[in-house]
């Protein structure tokens, strides 16, 4: 119980790099999976959770008013049921699948809680701006430290009551016919095929539809033939893409 | 216009790194009325507080109030010319003042739309899925060891993701100072589109790597296999992609392949044969 409610403290933490504090990723699926896995003893799982949520999410961007799914509570959430249920020796494939299945709802709901209080602080902003015309700009500025205290515990709160419902779902696993544990299991290759089509959908232009097709024929052709040490790949595949990009834009500048 | 900032002017070095430090903050209160407008005023109020009398002090907050929204890196720029802007206010002929202030804020509304879409294309769709992108390859790669290793993965994405995220805040900053209102020259010269195109073909290929590296045999080589797996797999994204430009959202995909997962797993030749798919994640810790 004590791992949960650490727990909870840490993922309101983490929550306000989302958008209130820096942005500087810490609260991206692929590093809370592991951070929160790492904390329970098992980092591998967090990072399989993690490096799903982080693709098949990465196309809902935080672009104008729009709310992503709040990932960070998903993979904080979803991690630490995993880690719950490989302990009581389910696999890690259904493991997965199953917490990320009961942990969606919750993101949403967390999501939800973030849009009351982006509503909120119009409310909070008019009255900091009061304060400006009434020339108390000290209080204007604390007003800075209220926000970002209502924004951890909004944090807190949603993954204290997301660790508490987990936990919920965490009992019920057992339940579970053989089928739909097995169909689980099945499931995180799918997952990965969903997350590169996010991927592929988010980063690749037609133009870059060929590069990609070769680069998936030569990574082939180099593990399967050559027998290259597939670590060598993706900085192959970064130079080339590197030096191509490089090449190109040379090209028309010259021709600008 | 590049004249060192502190000459004649009561703001010193640290006023301006307080600003900067500030400027982490600068979408702590972002609300649907105004967006990012108390950030931007939060972050100012170092120079600002420096240089206005305290009656003058509330206008000047106040004309930070108004709307203002963009993407947090690149505000760099914006809040770097704007910190400029405000000093050579403060130091011109009272006569010009107004004038001066309808150029910040002309300064800021033209530059904030152009910016966030240059930033929200780079940064939110192109170089973060990037590093995510690197990250989960070098997961499935097989060279982190199971257990505490597979920390390095989010490290790597950390530690290059960071460095293009800083490195960009300080030299938009630094530019920002240094222009003024001629800022946006910066932004052309440091060609962001063409870097953002050119991280696209890059991170095309490494995504080519990461569905080989995700379907390869994991016991050895076995190319029927693996020519099957891949056929099967890009017919598979084939058909998501399809789903997530028809505006399908990611939520409702991922519910429709684990139900179509748990279909398969009542075809009674699949059930049981979890052998399949068992060992998919490399870096876990064997059981």
């Amino acid at each position: 119980m004590t791992d949960w409610f650490s727990l909870s403290i840490l993922l309101g933490l983490l929550s306000l790099d989302t958008t209130a504090v820096g942005q500087f990723m810490v609260s991206r699926a692929i590093v809370v999976g592991p951070l929160v896995g790492w904390i329970l003893g098992d980092p591998g799982l967090g990072l399989a959770l993690g490096a799903l949520v982080e693709l098949i999410w990465a196309g809902d961007l935080p672009v104008g008013s729009h709310l992503p799914l709040d990932t960070t509570l998903l993979a904080g959430v979803g991690t630490a049921l995993a880690v719950g249920l490989v302990r009581t020796g389910v696999g890690p494939e259904a493991a997965v699948t199953y917490a990320l299945c009961a942990g969606i709802p919750l993101a949403a709901l967390s999501s939800e809680a973030e849009n009351l209080l982006r509503k909120a602080y119009v409310r909070i902003v008019r009255q900091a701006q009061h304060q400006v015309e009434a020339g108390h700009l000290a209080t204007f500025e604390s007003v800075n430290v209220g926000i970002l205290l209502s924004q951890w515990a909004k944090g807190w709160v949603t993954a204290a009551l997301a660790l508490a419902a987990a936990h919920g779902a965490l009992r019920l696993f057992p339940n579970l016919p053989a089928e739909v544990i097995s169909g689980l299991s099945y499931a995180p290759w799918f997952l990965m095929a969903t997350g590169c089509a996010a991927a592929l959908d988010l980063l690749v232009d037609p133009k870059h539809l060929i590069p990609l097709v070769v680069s998936v024929a030569a990574a082939s052709g180099l593990v399967l033939f050559l027998h290259v040490p597939v670590l060598y790949l993706l900085p192959v595949s970064l130079f080339a893409g590197f030096f191509f990009s490089i090449v190109r834009i040379r090209r028309e500048r010259r021709a600008a | 216009m590049s004249q060192p900032l502190t000459a004649g002017t009561r703001v010193n070095r640290y006023d301006l790194f307080l600003v900067y430090l500030r400027s982490f903050l600068l979408q702590s209160a972002w609300n649907f009325e105004r967006g990012l407008n108390y950030g931007f005023a939060f972050a100012l109020a170092p120079v600002l507080r420096k240089l206005y009398l305290e009656s003058e002090r509330p206008r000047s907050f106040q004309r930070h109030l108004e709307y203002f929204s963009t993407q947090p890196y690149l505000g760099a720029f914006i809040l770097g010319a704007v910190v400029r802007m405000e000093i050579e206010r403060a130091q011109a002929d009272p006569s010009e003042a107004q004038r001066r202030a309808e150029e910040i804020h002309a300064l800021k509304v033209g530059m904030m739309g152009p910016v966030a879409a240059m930033g929200d294309s780079l940064f939110w769709a192109t170089y973060r899925p990037f590093c995510a992108i690197l990250a989960v390859g070098l997961a499935f790669s097989g060279a982190l060891p199971p257990g505490k290793y597979a920390l390095l993965a989010p490290l790597v994405f950390l530690l290059v993701y960071n460095a293009g995220h800083l490195g960009i805040r300080t030299l938009g900053f630094q530019q920002g100072l240094l222009l003024g209102d001629q800022v946006v020259l910066s932004l052309r010269k440091y060609g962001f589109q063409e870097a953002t195109q050119g991280l696209r073909l890059a991170a095309s290929l490494a995504l080519g790597v990461l569905i080989v590296l995700v379907n390869r045999p994991q016991d050895g080589p076995y190319p029927g296999l693996f020519l099957l797996k891949m056929t099967f797999f890009g017919a598979v994204l084939a058909l998501y992609t399809f789903a997530l430009r028809k505006k399908v959202g990611p939520s409702q995909v991922f519910y429709g392949v684990v139900l179509f997962a748990l279909l398969l797993a009542y075809w009674p030749k699949l059930y049981g044969q979890t052998g399949a798919v068992g060992g998919f994640f490399p870096f876990m810790s064997p059981p």
